[in-house]
């Protein structure tokens, strides 16, 4: 078994820095394409209170504490609790956004941005062990609570449309048969 | 017969495709609890980004999944002749006895598992390749293990195992994932001393190009394998029930995949003029492991269908009837 040495202790903008950096290292194709996908876009991230800010320029990307004044172009945020039980696959983004465990504002252009930029770090992530280790650090950081919650067996799901699907349209899915 | 892992030698050109793959099941009969456990290696040991792969996964009836996935560096695994040990999840198989142990240690996921069991019949081996996309497989299988001792924790139950079936089985080979290969695979078991049958088909991804299936019944009557026409399957329906998904980052990248038309109904039938089964298993719910291939870019979808089956049928001059609990694997 591997005998690391201690796990750091890092700010999120430590970690955006070195998801970045790590991507580059592992794959530098992702890495552009993930520059290119963000363009001159400006994000804010928000986990647990504390907030970055995050663009690329001229490529290289800056990450910083909030600018009061400045433009954004769009915001996400959500806690260590829904990352890790997204992680640990005892949630669906899907139900996280619909539950409001996850914020994702910005006009839609941007937002789908964003997202496209979380599926190329997560999709370069089974090929780069740096990054897998990274997500491990952020798991033990000791400058972070512990995860804490109860083991109850898995069995959710959260109704989208929450009302259900109009008669009709349950019919029409029914008869394609695209429902159970 | 000896069993062992099989790494590729130092010249094997498609070292990069290894698969080694060892696996468990327990089927609880009295609680009606089914579990899963396997440690797999994935990738050119010599490539530091190869990984190695565990999974625990335990469905209890009315209740749901417990349980997780744990991914390592193999260097960060252990690795023997015929085991494979991570941190949590570990399966050892004896090479000379074949006997059997396993245990998950999960504390935080509700699941904490030791089991060792011994082989009843003899294993049933494919040792040749057989053609697996652009690569191969091959594997051998125990049909029904006895447990020789055991404990699990469940939540916060913890069950008697003493009516527990255990089964077995060790793949190996030469494939990515995302390769055009899928499968079809089943471990249907009644308590002991019923019978077992077990089910296997290699296909395309799609499930359109299927090679000719297989099903083994272990019964009274002895150990018949129907193969080829003699088998049939049909997957009739769509599952509906809370699909548990693992890891949790590639389940977040494949939302796509979030609702699998999963079968509702599986119904087996073989027969050869001589002996028949009939067989029908009723999934109750389903979990979805995604393989990430560790070189090239590429996912598997390999989904974990559990419940209970019925089965009738003639083997060796005995007529055979059976419920029990069962595995079917539907993969892709």
């Amino acid at each position: 078994m591997s005998t690391d040495s201690p796990v750091p202790r890092r700010t999120l903008s430590e970690y955006v820095a070195e998801l970045v950096a790590r991507l580059g290292e592992a794959d530098p194709a992702a890495r552009d394409r993930l520059a290119e996908v963000v363009g001159a876009r400006r994000a804010r991230i928000t986990l647990d209170g504390e907030t970055v800010e995050v663009a690329f320029a001229s490529g290289r990307l800056v990450v910083g504490p909030p600018q009061p004044t400045g433009r954004i172009d769009g915001e996400g945020a959500t806690d260590r609790a829904t990352t890790l039980d997204l992680l640990d696959g005892r949630l669906e983004v899907s139900d996280a956004i619909l539950d409001g465990l996850v914020e994702a504002r910005g006009p839609l252009e941007d937002v789908a941005r964003i997202f496209q930029a979380i599926e190329i770090l997560l999709d370069a992530a089974p090929r780069a062990p740096a990054l897998q280790a990274l997500a491990a650090q952020y798991r033990q950081d000791p400058g972070r609570t512990a995860a804490a919650r109860d083991p109850v067996p898995y069995a959710r799901r959260t109704p989208f449309p929450p009302d259900g699907i109009p008669d009709t349209e349950a019919a029409a899915l029914r008869r394609l048969g695209l429902l159970p | 017969m000896i069993d062992t892992l099989r790494p590729p030698g130092i010249f094997d050109a498609q070292a990069g495709a290894y698969k080694d793959w060892l696996h468990v099941n327990l089927f609880d009969h009295a609680s009606g609890v089914v579990g899963l456990l396997n440690v797999s290696l994935h990738g050119d040991p010599q490539d530091e980004r190869s990984r190695a792969v565990g999974a625990a996964l335990f469905h209890l009836p009315g209740q749901g999944w417990l349980g997780n996935t744990e991914v390592r560096g193999l260097r960060d695994a252990g690795i023997g002749a015929a085991s494979l040990a991570l941190e949590r999840i570990a399966i050892a198989v004896e090479p000379l006895s074949g006997r059997v142990l396993a245990s998950a240690r999960l504390p935080d996921d509700g699941l904490e598992l030791r089991l060792t069991a011994v082989a009843e019949a003899p294993a049933l081996a494919v040792d040749s390749p057989v053609p697996f996309g652009a690569g191969w497989i091959s594997w051998r299988m125990v049909p029904r293990l006895r447990l020789a001792a055991g404990s699990l924790r469940a939540g916060d139950r913890s069950f008697d195992l003493a009516r527990a079936s255990v089964y077995h089985d060790h793949n190996w080979g030469r494939w990515h994932w995302g390769d055009d290969v899928g499968w079809e695979w089943g471990a249907f078991l009644a308590a002991a001393p019923g019978p077992s049958f077990v089910l296997s088909r290699v296909t395309d991804r799609r499930h359109r190009r299927g090679g000719f299936p297989s099903l083994t019944v272990s019964a009274a009557g002895g150990r018949r394998t129907f193969g080829g026409p003699a088998v049939e399957i049909a997957l009739d329906g769509v599952l509906d029930a809370p699909l548990r998904r693992f890891p949790g980052a590639l389940a977040a990248l494949h939302q796509d995949r979030r609702s699998p038309r999963l079968p509702a109904r599986v119904r087996v039938s073989a027969g050869d003029g001589f002996d028949r089964v009939a067989l029908d298993f009723r999934p109750r719910a389903a979990a979805q492991l995604i393989a990430a291939d560790p070189t090239v870019p590429g996912y598997g979808f390999l989904h974990e269908l559990v419940g209970e089956f019925t089965a009738a049928g003639h083997v060796g001059g005995t007529d055979l009837g059976a419920t029990g609990l069962a595995v079917f694997e539907y993969v892709d």
